[in-house]
């Protein structure tokens, strides 16, 4: 099946600053006037030169045991975990997403320059706005299929929840070669930096369930909502 | 004259501006380095982590600090020549192989170079090769490892095993850290310290130089 592409702006993207502040370690605390003032001025930045890109395919697939799925007749090891919530799926939905190259530029300038403070907003930007880049797309997915009366179940990527990054190479197998220009090292990690690659079960008797971090028992999780929530 | 309270309080609230200000100052008025770090600019960092630490600071006004400090210790380090007291030991410290998070790991070494350590900084994606090699060529007393991803945490006891084989254990200390980690797991692979956070990772950096 066909892929589908997405050539972004900065202002397509629903930017949650709640979500940036979660990424700075503030959970549900107000930070001080400099720091949102620094804050802004990268978002403003960002607005400028950011130019995000997204991609999906959908494809068949199930789950063929308690750790494994099938997809396009590729094997993944999602574990048990990621695998309990795909019970349902039919198809897939393979994306890819990415706050691009002209972000990890900027990244990369604001690490030669030293200051560890824009540094550190502008990954925690650059993270919110690679997390933006998969609502856009998965949004997109969840349209899509809605036409043909099938629901899509959260997003699940290589590298959380038990499923190891090693398997982005055979997540990345079933996408035409660097899609959105997202290439893979040797440690079958991404570049750039800001990147989100991942999947998404398809079904008709799929019903989505709440952002789920209380199935995962590793609560020092960064991405962890209930930080936010308590 | 210059007021080192002054530098204090810029080190503590993060003003980089009237901290590199009131250091220029200092210097031109042939005050000791060693006692404007020693005195002011470590005991500014020890108090905004003790707020972190407390629940009263967070992250980013670490960052500030530590973003200040730099811009004072810059102006003092070509001063210090020489002065093999000006380090508190050198520590090389690297996010392990497969994991790209390097915030966290910057914001530690922010901390030990704040707190006087010399920091060798291996970056990302960090092979058990590469960490024993730094530590040989820099005679580093401190080996620093962190991982974000419970995938990747495992690495660390690669490094481990490899410091071993390269006759490297007791002579290097082992630390780690990173979101999925805990002190059981520190000491199931054989490190000799732990911490959950940047301002615990200096206290411990102390500890396991006061054992060397």
């Amino acid at each position: 099946m066909m892929m589908h592409t997405f050539q972004l702006n900065f202002s397509d993207l629903s930017i949650d600053r709640a979500e940036i502040l979660l990424n700075l370690g503030y959970g549900g605390n107000e930070p001080d006037a400099q720091i949102m003032s620094e804050l802004e001025q990268i978002i403003g930045h960002a607005n400028t030169i950011c130019k995000p890109q997204a991609a999906y395919r959908i494809c068949n697939g199930r789950l063929v045991s308690k750790h494994y799925i099938e997809i396009d007749g590729i094997s993944m090891k999602v574990g048990s975990i990621i695998a309990g919530y795909l019970e349902k799926a039919t198809q897939f939905g393979v994306f890819v997403a990415t706050a691009g190259n002209e972000y990890d530029d900027y990244l990369h300038k604001l690490k030669g320059e030293g200051d560890i403070v824009k540094e550190f907003l502008a990954d925690a930007l650059g993270s919110e706005i690679a997390e933006a880049t998969v609502r856009y797309v998965t949004n997109e997915i969840a349209q899509v299929v809605r036409e043909k009366g099938m629901f899509i179940t959260n997003s699940y990527s290589p590298g959380y929840c038990g499923w190891n990054v090693r398997e982005q190479q055979a997540l990345f197998s079933i996408l035409p070669t660097e899609p959105c220009g997202i290439r893979l090292n040797d440690s079958s990690l991404m570049h750039p930096v800001k990147s989100v690659s991942g999947i998404v079960g398809l079904g008709v008797e799929i019903i989505q369930m709440p952002y789920a971090c209380e199935i995962c028992g590793l609560k020092t999780c960064y991405k962890r909502k209930e930080t936010l929530n308590s | 004259m210059a007021d080192l309270n002054v530098l204090y309080e810029s080190i503590v609230n993060g003003k980089l501006e009237s901290a590199v200000a009131v250091t220029q100052e200092a210097i031109a008025e042939g005050i000791n380095p060693q006692e404007i770090i020693n005195d002011y600019m470590i005991k500014g960092m020890e108090e905004m982590g003790q707020r972190f630490q407390d629940g009263r600071a967070f992250v980013p006004n670490l960052l500030m600090s530590a973003r200040a400090m730099k811009g004072s210790l810059d102006l003092l380090k070509p001063l210090l020549k020489g002065d093999t007291s000006a380090t508190m030991g050198k520590i090389v410290i690297g996010t392990v192989k497969g994991d790209l998070h390097d915030i966290g790991k910057n914001l530690v070494a922010s901390m030990f170079e704040g707190c006087g350590f010399e920091v060798i900084n291996l970056g990302v994606d960090v092979s058990s090769d590469k960490f024993v090699e730094a530590v040989k060529v820099h005679n580093a007393d401190i080996i620093c490892m962190s991982a974000l991803l419970t995938t990747t945490m495992n690495y660390m006891k690669d490094v481990v095993a490899a410091i071993e084989a390269a006759g490297l254990k007791g002579k290097v200390k082992i630390m780690v850290g990173g979101a999925p980690l805990n002190k059981n797991f520190a000491d199931k692979i054989g490190a000799d310290g732990y911490s959950d956070n940047a301002n615990s990772a200096v206290q411990t950096a102390k500890e396991l130089m006061a054992m060397n």
